[in-house]
C-alpha cells in the first residue's frame, strides 16, 4: 500500500506539472494577444 | 492561419490520445515488476524514462538552434532555442522528481551523490535553469541569445554523461535494460515505447505553442515601435 502512494504521487506530479505548464502558456499567449489587439486599435485610431 | 497554428489542435489531440494510451499501458497493460525490482512502484519508470528522454531531446534542440543562431544571426533560431530550453527544464524537473520518488521506494534513499548519472543530470538541470535566468534578465535580446548559446553548449556537454553514465559505469541507478542482454519484458518494452512516443509528441506540441509566444512577443515589440513612431 505504501508503494502505491509513491506511484500516485509520481503520476500526480508529472501530469499536474504538464497541465500547469500548458495553462501558463495559454495565459501568457492570451495576455500578449490582448496587448497586441489594444495597441492595434490605438494605432488605427491615431491613424484616423 | 499560419501552418504552425493550424498544426496545434491536431497535435494536441494526438498528444492527448497517446498520453491516455501510455497511462493505460503503464498502469494496467504492463505487468508488475518482481518485488526485488520494486513491484508496482516500478511503473514510475515509464514516466521517468520518457521525461528524461524528452529533456535530452529538448536540450539537444536548444544546442543546435543556438549554434544556428550564432551562424546566421536569425532570431527565429533563438526563438526555437529558448522555447526548447524552457520545455527541457520542465521535463528534466519531472525526471529528477520522479526518479528520487522511485529511489526512495526501492533503495530507501531519495538520492545518492556518488552516482554519476544522478549528479550529472542535476548539473544539466542547473545549467539550463541558469540559461533561463540569463535570458529573462538580458536587456538586449541579441546579446542574451549569444550568451545563451554559450550556456547551451556547456549544458550539452552534460547530456552524454547523464545519458550514458549508467551504461558505461553501472553504479546505483538501474541499468538501461533496453540496452541490456535479455532487455525488458515485451509488454513492458511496448509500454515504455508508447510513453516515449507520447511525450515526444507532447514536446512537439509544446514547442509550437511556446514558439508561438515568442512570435507574438516580436509582433508586440514591432507594434510598440510603430506606435512610438506615430506619436513621435
Amino acid at each position: 500500500m505504501a508503494d502505491l502512494v509513491f506511484l500516485y504521487v509520481a503520476y500526480t506530479i508529472v501530469w499536474a506539472g504538464v497541465f500547469l505548464y500548458c495553462m501558463y502558456l495559454a495565459l501568457r499567449l492570451r495576455g500578449i494577444e490582448r496587448e497586441i489587439s489594444t495597441l492595434r486599435e490605438a494605432i488605427d485610431v491615431r491613424g484616423k | 492561419m499560419p501552418r504552425q497554428q493550424a498544426l496545434r489542435i491536431p497535435l494536441l489531440a494526438a498528444a492527448a490520445a497517446l498520453t491516455l494510451v501510455a497511462i493505460y499501458m503503464a498502469l494496467l497493460f504492463a505487468p508488475s515488476a518482481e518485488p526485488a525490482l520494486g513491484g508496482d512502484v516500478q511503473r514510475i519508470m515509464y514516466l521517468h524514462v520518457a521525461s528524461a528522454w524528452v529533456s535530452y531531446v529538448a536540450f539537444a534542440v536548444t544546442f543546435v538552434a543556438s549554434i544556428s543562431y550564432l551562424r546566421t544571426r536569425d532570431l527565429r533560431w533563438d526563438a526555437y532555442a529558448l522555447s526548447s530550453a524552457e520545455i527541457g527544464v520542465l521535463f528534466c524537473t519531472l525526471a529528477i522528481t520522479t526518479g528520487p520518488i522511485w529511489a526512495k521506494a526501492t533503495w530507501g534513499v531519495y538520492w545518492r551523490w556518488a552516482d554519476l548519472k544522478l549528479t550529472m543530470t542535476l548539473v544539466l538541470w542547473l545549467v539550463f535553469i541558469a540559461y533561463l535566468a540569463l535570458r529573462a534578465n538580458s536587456p538586449d535580446k541579441r546579446r542574451g541569445a549569444s550568451l545563451g548559446a554559450v550556456f547551451s553548449s556547456v549544458g550539452m556537454l552534460c547530456v552524454p554523461f547523464s545519458f550514458a553514465a549508467n551504461i558505461v559505469w553501472q553504479q546505483y541507478h538501474p541499468p538501461a535494460l533496453v540496452f541490456s542482454e535479455g532487455g525488458l519484458e515485451p509488454s513492458m518494452g511496448a509500454a515504455l515505447a508508447v510513453a516515449v512516443i507520447a511525450f515526444t509528441v507532447l514536446y512537439v506540441f509544446l514547442m509550437l505553442a511556446r514558439v508561438g509566444i515568442e512570435r507574438a512577443r516580436d509582433e508586440l515589440e514591432d507594434l510598440k515601435q510603430k506606435a512610438g513612431d506615430h506619436s513621435g
